[in-house]
């Protein structure tokens, strides 16, 4: 009776630590699938990349500065209010691009994540379910059953539509190991479609 | 021999035990790179040269950038309100005005048990990129007006980014500590900081009467966006 007593305090200890342990890895795998770099070279290449568009951004500059040199004869502002227009949210624009749609809601950190993934690989303009991102809109709040998203409520399911390098939008959330693999991991119920497509259209600011 | 059977069942089990805490006991935490020495001596180089490389480059930007505000204001100078009025409408949209006001000031600090030069890439008692992306998320859910990381202008399509222990902004790099300026209300915008300090990282958050955030340092370069509707 005693050894019973002794062998069932010994086996309720081993629960308790294998419980303890998995509790742990739990924790610390949810924490490194978020923050783990995919490897070494990616990373490096984050940085080479980040490079690459600042030499390309001074380029671009250069030839900026020429041609607004160029137009203080002209007094023109024109092309400037273009190019606002393009990035502020207040018209409705097009281009190439690709679409996500999530059959079912995630945490809100998923769509920040997916959203800096997609702006770093050129991303120029991101909706969901339609409304733009931008200054006056972000922000994602997940609660029961959708997404806040500026004011509104958004039900599942959330269609991502991005305007940018098509394949290389594609190509930076969709390798192995990527954010698309990883949400799935985390969300076994959750199906992802990605399509790449010729033309994105995303409307204007409703203001 | 039960008797017997029941010892060996009860020495396994204590053999298990052992083995399951000695195991416990000698892992290494995951935070501890696994690098070999070779490849974080190459990382290290290649890191300090992309470093070099980008402080060369953000000089020159700026010079440009400079020249090119100047005759901005020249041509505006000359231009009429109607478009002035439009100009202005839309630099503020896109963040390209500096923006003044009530709001907070988080700063966030690595856990002063550990240092950054030991690289190790993966710490929660590191300030991370996706604690800067969640926070920045966050602080615009709760209406921020303008929001600054280390005095460098966000806008919601602005990566944060992690290269190995840095933290990339945009193209840039930064270092801890990072001084995140909300501008807003300062009661709302302080709710944004509750997640981060369940975390293992320093953080302190003190409001400011009056911050002041600048413009955007420069546009996107676009190449694939039209208008829909020209």
């Amino acid at each position: 009776m005693k050894k019973i007593t002794t062998i069932t305090i010994i086996a309720g200890l081993l629960g308790i630590l294998l419980a303890l342990q998995y509790r742990a890895y739990q924790k610390v795998e949810s924490f490194v699938l978020r923050s783990q770099p995919q490897n070494i070279l990616a990373e490096l290449r984050v940085f080479q990349l980040a490079n690459q568009e600042l030499r390309a951004h001074l380029q671009a500059e250069e030839k900026s500065l020429e041609e607004v040199s160029s137009k203080i004869n002209n007094a023109s502002l024109e092309d400037e209010i273009k190019h606002l227009k393009l990035l502020s949210g207040e018209e409705a624009v097009k281009g190439e691009g690709i679409e996500i749609t999530l059959s079912e809601p995630v945490e809100d950190f998923w769509i920040s994540d997916l959203t800096a993934q997609l702006a770093s690989a050129g991303a120029e303009a991101v909706a969901v379910n339609d409304i733009r991102l931008t200054m006056d809109t972000a922000g994602f709040r997940d609660i029961t059953g959708g997404f806040i998203l500026g004011h509104l409520f958004l039900r599942p399911p959330l269609r991502i539509t991005v305007i940018g390098p098509k394949q290389q939008l594609h190509q930076a959330i969709a390798q192995n190991g990527g954010i698309i693999d990883r949400m799935e991991h985390t969300h076994p119920n959750l199906q992802i479609l990605l399509s790449q497509r010729e033309k994105i259209t995303i409307p204007a600011i409703a203001r | 021999m039960k008797l017997r059977l029941v010892d060996i069942f009860f020495i396994v089990i204590g053999l298990a035990v052992g083995a399951i805490l000695s195991l416990q006991v000698r892992s290494h935490p995951i935070a501890s790179g696994s690098f070999s020495l070779d490849q974080l001596e190459v990382k290290k180089t290649l890191l300090e040269t992309f470093s070099i490389e980008q402080v060369e480059l953000k000089k020159k930007l700026a010079l440009v950038e400079a020249k090119k505000a100047e005759a901005q204001k020249i041509i505006e100078g000359r231009s009429s309100r109607q478009t002035l009025e439009i100009l202005d409408h839309l630099k503020a949209l896109t963040g390209l005005n500096g923006v003044q006001g009530q709001g907070i000031r988080i700063t966030l600090s690595d856990n002063p048990a550990v240092s950054r030069l030991d690289f190790s890439a993966l710490n929660e008692n590191f300030v991370q990129a996706t604690d800067l992306r969640d926070l920045v998320n966050a602080l615009f859910a709760k209406e921020a007006k303008a929001i600054a990381v280390n005095g460098k202008r966000i806008e919601p399509l602005t990566p944060i980014q992690s290269v190995f222990d840095s933290i990339l902004i945009g193209n840039l790099q930064i270092a801890p500590p990072f001084v995140v300026d909300a501008v807003g209300s300062s009661s709302a915008l302080q709710e944004a900081v509750h997640a981060l300090r369940q975390k293992k990282i320093q953080v302190s958050v003190e409001v400011v009467s009056n911050l002041k955030i600048v413009p955007i340092e420069a546009l996107r370069i676009l190449q694939y966006l039209s208008l829909a509707n020209p």
